[in-house]
């Protein structure tokens, strides 16, 4: 380990990860919203709907493998979040009938994507408040680091 | 003992007493009628003893300087991540303020640290005066 303080912060890069997610979750969401109105038809696919899909983080598992190269135990102590993958929205896409659109077919219909304009604005109000929690988690652990270290040096 | 190792509270916990008093009679004779002047920890701190292997020595001043050893890595992370978020290499806002809020607890941490070890210097220097 480089770091000199890795017990005594550990909190602190957890926070850290957990932030880490929710900006990646609100870029996915800003993705989202940036390609929502790329069209298709029946030979080209719309834009579909993207999601990221998270998955715990433990120390063990950080760690590597143990002595012998064998791995370490799993379980124990969290260590914080990393994204597992990214999930396609499987929502069927909206058909609309525009005749003198480029992706028109010959019926006159256009496939739109399925991302859901109102969805993705709920989704980053939830993003923003949990990046708040992250940011208050952290802030309450120095806050109970910072009043040890003062408060018994007396 | 090889310096203060803050590798984990728990080598603080496991700071040994008896081998800090051990030490601090033995710098105390060693300087004689000048071990008042002994903890100006900032100033003029006798340079740190090492061996061949470069292996902290321990006692007073190997104590301290392992802590500032470690705090001063926190705080050149810290460096490191900042240069690397200027330059555009790939460092993140949120790490770079929680290095930054690492480096910041190590040092109130060694601060607090140090003004122990100075008033328990304090205590034994005048108490055997």
């Amino acid at each position: 380990m480089t770091d000199p303080m890795q017990g005594v912060f550990r909190g602190f890069d957890i926070a850290g990860a957990g932030m880490r997610a929710e900006l990646q979750r609100s870029e996915m969401v800003a993705s989202n919203l940036a390609n929502m109105h790329r069209t298709g038809n029946a030979q080209k696919e719309p834009y579909r709907r993207k999601q990221l899909v998270f998955e715990e983080l433990l120390l063990e598992q950080q760690s590597g493998p143990g002595p012998g190269g064998r791995p370490g135990p799993v379980g124990g102590v969290a260590a914080g979040v990393q994204m597992a993958q990214v999930v396609e929205d499987e929502t069927p896409f909206p058909v609309f009938f525009q005749p003198g659109h480029p992706d028109a077919d010959a019926s006159g219909q256009v496939l739109g994507s399925n991302v859901d304009l109102f969805q993705e604005l709920v989704d980053m109000q939830v993003i923003e408040r949990s990046f708040d929690a992250n940011l208050q988690a952290l802030r309450s652990y120095r806050g109970m680091l910072q009043n040890t270290i003062t408060n018994m040096s007396r | 003992m090889t310096g203060l190792d803050l590798g984990s509270l728990g080598s603080i916990g496991g700071f040994d007493v008896a081998n800090f008093q051990k030490e601090i009679m033995r710098v105390m004779a060693e300087r004689g009628p000048n071990m008042i002047d002994a903890p100006k920890v900032g100033g003029e701190l006798a340079p740190s003893r090492t061996t061949d292997t470069g292996e902290m020595r321990g006692g007073f001043e190997g104590l301290l300087e392992g802590a500032v050893g470690q705090v001063q890595s926190l705080q050149k992370d810290t460096q490191d991540k900042v240069r690397s978020m200027m330059l555009g290499e790939g460092a993140e806002l949120h790490d770079v303020m929680i290095a930054a809020n690492k480096s910041d607890m190590a040092f109130s941490l060694l601060l607090e640290v140090r003004n122990k070890l100075v008033d328990a210097w304090d205590k034994l220097s005048r108490s055997v005066m």
